[in-house]
């Protein structure tokens, strides 16, 4: 287990070592820099805008500053924010509203797809595993952010049921939590559909029910213990599909998080926030692979570490 | 030859030689069937992805046949036929406003009426053609705010969308197949180095990569565009597109190589493979001649989900900015220029939504019965 755990956080680290290099010598990469695209600036100010990023120094040194200051868990300055605002305080202002909207997304997504794929399961080949099986083929198969326009235009511009624009009420929050729940919904319904008919089919299940236990139980407490297995390995990939559909889901329905706030940055060419977020969530997304994993193994005694 | 009697010899007189036409018979009676025609047979069966088939065939002809039968081009700016609505003409639009705008101000009026007629003397003869095609070809699904048609756009934005799929696509197969096929075939620390740089690579978030590698690409492609036009012309693709190619073929091709890895590994201990090493086939004759094509099942259908795959990066890119730039549109980039105006003309952001929505639908339905078809092995 030891041997596991260690091999384990040494290679995630190895690829969050890796994204942060690579990052970071594709931004210095770009010619012209962050601050050649203001045409006011004379060469003097350039000079000292530069020195006081640290932009003047060697590349090889900067790139040592800079993860020297990331151990710290320092992400740097925004060069665009007027105020100087640090890359560590902007995604500590835009973060919690991206959180909240992908924490209710992945929180609906599982509820939903278990839901969905249970009852699929166990009304096997009959209509509602039919009607079922469409609509998550249909809802795999369809962009998340292609459903998500197509939900703004209907419920949104032609209905005008809902606000579209911002989270001001709770009811705001009903489109891009559903957008951004929707794909994963879908495939967590098709996870526990196959998962469950296997287990349904086992000797011990039709033990259980010979003993009289009902059906109901039946599924709850043997079936589904081993049929939501597969459903936790996703869970990190889920992870990583919300926070990167943020980004799209925000652009839509003009949420203020920290998605909508990376697509400015691109624009503004603020390279210290683009690096910044990029870590940041590559290593959000990092870790909780790396916890999905170790909760897998103690979840399933049947696995066996080398 | 005289029959023995009492032995156990069969009698030659119960027999007569068969005609031509029964041993003909006999052949045909079971026609064996290739690979391919099995496959097809199978596909056929499948209306789910014969109606995926048909409608990527619908997808590829409108996108690379409409545009000659509309009389538009993507970049033709028309003033006086900014934002009109489905099938609307200009007078329409333009009754429709005075309508409403009328009843409040009379000293108004005239100054409306002022704006917005073309200028006689100077678009007159633009014009007078413009008329002359909306006559014969109405904008069927209007035009944008600045003056182009629609449809026609619509058109061009499929067309990027399907061949940066496909071409995308091409390149993961090309890419991953070797990739995959080189680890399996070595074996031993080879493959196990190869692996582990493929894991590394699948552990990264892809998107985010794709996001930064599109920032980073842009800038020196635009200017290697700028400076060589030849190489636009050459290649018929803008810098957008190339630095797209570039990141599919940096990061894309992980999930091709670890299937090509795994039907490799299977296969290489079979004895057709002893046999053409035995003959004297070299590595690459056996990894290219007997292995990847006993893989094409697989990696065919593999294939095809890339498509749509690579259809929603694109597009992903292009909505939040990052893909094709203007004028040249993709279907991501459309509906990025319709969020603004999306109170006023929400059909302009359903039209490229919707047409995203059909094909990446048809791939991954064609890409399910050509799983089935091709590789029952894989089919739960």
């Amino acid at each position: 287990m030891a041997g596991f755990l260690l091999k384990r956080v040494l290679s995630s680290i190895a690829t969050l070592f890796i994204i942060i290099t690579a990052t970071f010598f594709l931004m210095h990469a770009v010619p012209g820099g962050p601050f050649a695209t203001n045409e006011k600036l004379s060469q003097g100010i350039i000079k000292q805008m530069e020195a006081k990023y640290g932009l003047d120094k060697p590349l090889i040194q900067q790139y040592g500053i800079y993860l020297g200051n990331l151990v710290k868990g320092d992400l740097g300055m925004s060069i665009a924010s007027k105020e100087g605002k640090t890359v560590n305080y902007i995604i500590g202002q835009k973060f919690p509203v991206s959180a909240r909207l992908g924490g209710l997304s992945v929180l609906l997504a599982l509820i939903l797809g278990v839901l969905m794929g249970s009852y699929a399961a166990l009304r096997h080949e009959k209509l509602a595993d039919r009607v079922i099986m469409f609509i998550s083929t249909l809802g795999i198969a369809v962009p998340g952010f292609i459903m998500g326009m197509l939900l703004l235009l209907l419920f949104g511009v032609a209905l005008r049921w809902l606000n579209f624009i911002g989270l001001n009420s709770p009811l705001d929050y009903i489109l891009p939590t559903f957008t951004l729940a929707f794909y994963p919904a879908c495939f967590i319904a098709r996870l526990i559909r196959s998962s469950l008919l296997d287990v349904l089919g086992q000797d011990y299940i039709r033990t259980a029910r010979a003993k009289g236990i009902p059906a109901i139980s039946v599924l709850i407490k043997h079936a589904m213990r081993n049929a939501i297995l597969p459903v936790v390995t996703y869970l990190g990939p889920l992870l990583a599909y919300v926070l990167v559909g943020s980004f799209v889901v925000e652009r839509i329905f003009s949420i203020p998080g920290l998605g909508l706030f990376f697509i400015k940055s691109i624009t503004s060419r603020d390279y210290p926030l683009i690096m910044g977020t990029t870590i940041f969530l590559a290593a959000l997304i990092i870790i909780m692979n790396l916890v999905v994993d170790l909760v897998y193994v103690v979840i399933d005694p049947r696995i066996k570490l080398k | 030859m005289e029959k023995k009697p009492f032995s156990f010899h069969i009698d030659p007189s119960m027999f007569e030689p068969a005609s031509l036409g029964e041993k003909k018979e006999l052949i045909i009676q079971r026609q064996s069937l290739s690979f391919w025609r099995d496959a097809w047979r199978r596909l056929r069966k499948n209306p789910t992805a014969m109606i995926g088939l048909a409608m990527i065939i619908l997808a590829l002809l409108f996108a690379f046949v409409g545009p000659l039968i509309v009389p538009y081009k993507y970049d033709e700016q028309v003033r006086g036929f900014e934002n009109l609505r489905p099938m609307q003409t200009p007078e329409a639009r333009n009754d429709a406003k005075n309508a409403v705008v009328k009843p409040k101000n009379r000293s108004d009026e005239f100054a409306y009426d002022f704006d917005t007629s073309p200028p006689e003397d100077t678009a007159n003869k633009a014009t007078v053609t413009v008329e002359n095609k909306v006559a014969i070809f109405p904008h069927v699904l209007g035009t944008d705010s600045l003056g182009r048609d629609n449809l026609v756009r619509l058109m061009y934005g499929s067309r990027i969308s399907l061949l940066v799929g496909i071409l995308a696509s091409v390149i993961i197969l090309i890419i991953g197949s070797t990739y995959g096929a080189f680890s399996g075939f070595a074996g031993g620390k080879t493959d196990n180095i190869m692996m582990r740089i493929l894991e590394l690579l699948y552990a990264i978030p892809d998107i985010l990569i794709v996001i930064i590698l599109a920032i980073v690409l842009k800038a020196p492609l635009s200017k290697l565009f700028a400076v060589s036009p030849a190489l636009s012309k050459l290649t018929g693709i803008g810098p957008g597109l190339l630095s797209m190619f570039i990141t599919f073929a940096l990061l894309y091709w992980v999930g091709m190589a670890r299937i090509v890895r795994g039907q490799v590994l299977q296969l290489k201990e079979q004895e057709f493979i002893i046999a053409a090493q035995a003959l004297g086939a070299g590595n690459n004759r056996v990894i290219f001649k007997h292995l990847i094509p006993n893989c094409i099942g697989p990696i065919i259908v593999t294939t095809t989900f890339q498509v749509p795959n690579a259809i929603f990066v694109e597009s992903f890119l292009s909505f939040i900015g990052l893909g094709i730039s203007a004028p040249m549109a993709s279907l991501g980039s459309l509906a990025n220029d319709a969020m603004s105006g999306i109170q006023t003309n929400p059909y302009m952001l359903a039209q490229p939504a919707i047409m995203i929505a059909i094909i990446i639908l048809a791939f991954n339905m064609l890409g399910d019965g050509l799983r089935d078809a091709l590789d029952p092995k894989m089919k739960k």
